[in-house]
């Protein structure tokens, strides 16, 4: 992996160090509780008494209450949870797009993402899209710590899932970071993802290229993933035309991540890594500082 | 249609930059994308290529040459002339006689050839000054070529000064506001002519020409009894270059012809005198250059005149009075054009009233008791041709106290008379002077000689004859008739060309002009002379300031605006529409769907 990509990973942890994982929508689960949940559960922390109800567990019975006021009181306990993050980091070329900020910008956030993990206590496990869905290696250890980053796929993630699917621990939370910038229905990759998740956030990192194309003129334009060209003639209207399919485009993926209850961002590269300001995560209420 | 600013017309050199600019970018750039999905939507390829050789040529391509060709046309402010209307136009030629120089082609001939041309272009309804010595209106209104030409032969470019702005004047009085006035010269414009009613032609080429510029004959007396001729010859070389001619003398008394070689250097003249005999007729001298003709040849004819028969009538036997007749007698022969008669005078000089005789002219110098002295200078009549370059300062001049002259004052010391004229029916003229001279010293100053000579010239201008007989061309001068030829109706002069001219006589003067160089034979009656007209006139000689070149433009001025219908206008619309168009093409909001 090149050293370019580690400092990368050692600048977006160091961004992410000052934050954690807030309250997400429902309660990452685990096996080995560490932590303790806003649930009740079985744990030897309390955390309410509530009027008894039928078929309530007798041994959590109040009975000092009982004496005192007549009333049947049962104890609640915290439940001890152990949460785990996902993180599936797109690995097409496209994320690596010469003349931008956009590979630095996305491995920066998966290392803050990360991090904001490991400040929550958060088991991690992440994967690269590749020839299918595979582990990155160490990427349960801090993300200086990650190898074998390759950003040379000519897959998109899309078909990358097609190929291997990610083995997704179930109720964690989920993170995709990519630029999302495929032809195809956002389900196909949102359903397996979003299934069974406590959360899922869609992280999508365009370069400023890619969000508003400022060069007009005759262009010669490269896929980078397929490597099929196209001219063009860019004109003011053709550029306006491209926002409008981004737009639409961005939309689509708003509105499947509404139906598999994701969360979409988007970030401008060269903005993100600008100052790395993850304000917009703590505003969706995904970090918070900690 | 026309442009008035024509010269604007160089940005359409921006049309092929244009062209340029487009073969140029025509080439494509490579550009590497995160996806292509997102630009399949686009018209492909609406421009540019994999190849830099072939021009691509999208629709604002034509738009933007458009614009910048309806640009540059309206800068250059196209306008038509109104077809129904014809240019009212006054032409001013200039008519010296410079403008017959020239190698192949002379300059006059440049100028009716372009002229020409103008008029077979466009609709002018012209009238034609010609600017000579005095500006003269050589025509009706002009409208056709054919009358133009017509009317061109009478411009003969004899004059030996070009009137111009006098000519000019003329032409603005007669053109009114709404006429152009064209001028056509050998020389630029004095002043500068932008934006004016004037539009000036030039068709000089500038020349070295070695050229006459001085000639003069003038009767002399050798002293040895025998009378001749001196001739002066002025040669100059306007050249900036040296310059040699051969001067060709002819007419001389052996009837033979000399030549001589004349060597000047740039800028340079030479001065030739000749003494001739008096018998020597007709001296033409020529040079063998060819920049212009009309100055190569100089005609002199001889001016010798008899001399005025003067018979003084001192009847005082006093000191004083002889010594007053040794100065007039003194004063007589140093003018040269006296003789000093007993009979049949001219002019009588006397110191006492006598009855006037017939045919002469009479000077009284009368004295008396009482003199008074008075000391110059004294007040005197200045437009009296007695008084020409007098000035009687510290002259004592004594005078009898109760005598005064009748007549017309000429010279006073205050309220005394001391000189008057009395012109008589005849036309002799009386001049009474109170003069004691034995108390005076006008006679030993030198405003005596100076009024003796006047006095003569005046007799003999009366004298019947030409008063010169080598004249420069448009030079005037007087004939003073004699009884017989005053007495006929008409004078014919023949001019140098064979055309013979009539001319009505009126008193006993006439007054002639030559108006081409060459010799001219004057018949009044039974008088008959010659006499020679020579273009020597160093300005019209000089040809190195001619210049070819048009100055002043009519269409710029505001009162021919209504003669036009300016198409500025719409090539700006044009420029906008297009220029409109391409920029709704370039915001998306003009691009058709397909």
């Amino acid at each position: 992996m090149p050293d370019e990509i580690r400092q990368f990973l050692i600048a977006g942890e160091q961004a992410g160090a000052r934050y954690r994982f807030a309250s997400l929508g429902r309660t990452p689960q685990g096996t080995a509780g560490t932590q303790l949940a806003r649930s009740a559960g079985e744990s030897m922390e309390f955390m309410e008494h509530r009027d008894y109800q039928p078929g309530d567990d007798l041994r959590r019975m109040n009975w000092s209450a009982y004496a005192r006021s007549d009333k049947l009181v049962v104890k609640i306990f915290r439940q001890e949870i152990c949460p785990h993050f996902d993180l599936i980091l797109d690995g097409s070329k496209s994320m690596q797009l010469p003349g931008t900020r956009k590979l630095e910008a996305a491995v920066g956030l998966a290392a803050a993402l990360a991090c904001a993990a490991e400040n929550s206590g958060y088991s991690r496990r992440t994967y690269l899209t590749q020839d299918g869905c595979h582990p990155v290696q160490g990427g349960t250890e801090r993300p200086p710590a990650w190898h074998g980053l390759e950003f040379t796929s000519s897959h998109n993630p899309a078909e990358s899932f097609r190929l291997q699917l990610p083995s997704l621990r179930p109720h964690g939370v989920r993170v995709i970071i990519s630029d999302l910038l495929w032809m195809g229905n956002p389900l196909e990759v949102l359903n397996p993802v979003t299934d069974r998740a406590a959360a899922t956030l869609v992280l999508q990192v365009l370069a400023a290229e890619d969000a508003d194309p400022q060069e007009l003129g005759n262009h010669r334009l490269v896929d980078s993933e397929s490597g099929q060209s196209l001219d063009l003639y860019i004109e003011a209207g053709g550029v306006e035309r491209y926002r409008d399919n981004l737009n639409r485009h961005q939309q689509a993926w708003r509105l499947a991540c509404r139906q598999t209850g994701a969360t979409f961002l988007s970030f401008i590269a060269e903005d993100l890594c600008q100052n790395w300001d993850l304000s917009p995560l703590v505003e969706a209420e995904i970090l918070a500082m900690s | 249609m026309f442009f008035a600013l024509p010269w604007m017309l160089l940005g359409l050199l921006g049309l092929p930059a244009l062209t340029a600019i487009y073969w140029l970018r025509s080439r494509s750039r490579p550009r590497v994308v995160s996806s292509l999905f997102l630009w399949s939507d686009q018209r492909i390829p609406r421009q540019g290529g994999k190849v830099v050789e072939k021009l691509q040529t999208p629709l604002i391509f034509f738009l933007e040459l458009i614009a910048l060709a309806a640009i540059a046309l309206a800068a250059a402010a196209p306008a038509l002339i109104r077809s129904q209307y014809s240019r009212p136009l006054v032409i001013v030629l200039d008519d010296s006689y410079s403008m017959q120089a020239g190698n192949d082609q002379t300059f006059r001939e440049q100028a009716a050839q372009k002229l020409a041309a103008e008029f077979r272009r466009i609709n002018y309804v012209a009238r034609i000054i010609v600017a000579g010595a005095k500006p003269r209106l050589l025509s009706a209104v002009i409208r056709t070529p054919d009358e133009l030409h017509q009317a061109l032969k009478d411009w003969k470019c004899n004059s030996p000064i070009a009137g111009l702005d006098s000519a000019i004047s003329l032409a603005s009085e007669i053109g009114g506001e709404t006429s152009r006035i064209l001028v056509l010269s050998d020389h630029p414009p004095d002043a500068d002519l932008s934006a004016g009613k004037i539009q000036w032609w030039g068709f000089g080429t500038p020349l070295g020409n070695l050229a006459f510029t001085a000639a003069a004959r003038d009767a002399v007396d050798g002293g040895d009894g025998q009378l001749g001729d001196r001739v002066l010859l002025e040669i100059t070389n306007f050249g900036s270059q040296p310059a040699q001619a051969t001067l060709l003398l002819s007419g001389m008394s052996d009837k033979s012809s000399s030549r001589q070689a004349v060597n000047l250097a740039a800028g340079a003249a030479s001065r030739i005198i000749l003494n001739i005999p008096d018998s020597t007729g007709i001296l033409q001298a020529s040079l063998d250059t060819k920049d212009l003709q009309t100055d190569n040849t100089v005609s002199l004819v001889s001016s010798r005149k008899r001399p005025l028969r003067v018979q003084l009538a001192i009847s005082e036997t006093t000191p004083a009075a002889q010594d007053l007749q040794s100065s007039l007698t003194r004063g007589l022969e140093a003018t040269g054009q006296s003789q000093l008669v007993n009979v049949l005078p001219e002019l009588i000089i006397t110191d006492h009233l006598q009855p006037s005789t017939e045919g002469a002219h009479q000077w009284e110098i009368l004295t008396g008791p009482e003199p008074i002295s008075f000391e110059g200078p004294f007040v005197m009549d200045r437009s009296h041709p007695l008084t020409a370059g007098l000035s009687l300062e510290a002259v004592i001049w004594t005078a009898p106290k109760e005598v005064t002259p009748e007549g017309n004052p000429i010279i006073t010391a205050g309220n005394h008379v001391l000189m008057t004229d009395i012109e008589q029916v005849s036309g002799r003229h009386l001049f009474q002077t109170v003069f004691t001279p034995a108390l005076s010293n006008l006679t030993e100053s030198p405003d005596w000689p100076i009024f003796i000579t006047n006095l003569v010239r005046w007799c003999l201008a009366s004298v019947p004859g030409p008063a010169m007989s080598n004249v420069r061309l448009g030079q005037q001068f007087k004939v003073t008739l004699s009884a017989e030829a005053a007495a006929v109706e008409t004078a014919t002069m023949t001019a140098p060309d064979g055309t013979i001219q009539t001319l009505p006589v009126h008193g006993k003067q006439l007054e002639l002009q030559g108006d081409m160089p060459g010799l001219y034979e004057v018949k009044i009656g039974p008088m008959q002379f010659p006499f020679a007209c020579n273009a020597v006139n160093a300005e019209e000689s000089n040809l190195s300031a001619c210049e070819t070149g048009q100055w002043g433009q009519w269409n710029l001025s505001d009162v021919y605006q209504d003669q036009h219908f300016n198409l500025d206008w719409i090539c700006i619309l044009l420029a906008l529409g297009c220029l409109m168009f391409e920029l709704m093409i370039l915001t998306g909001r003009g691009v058709p769907s397909s």
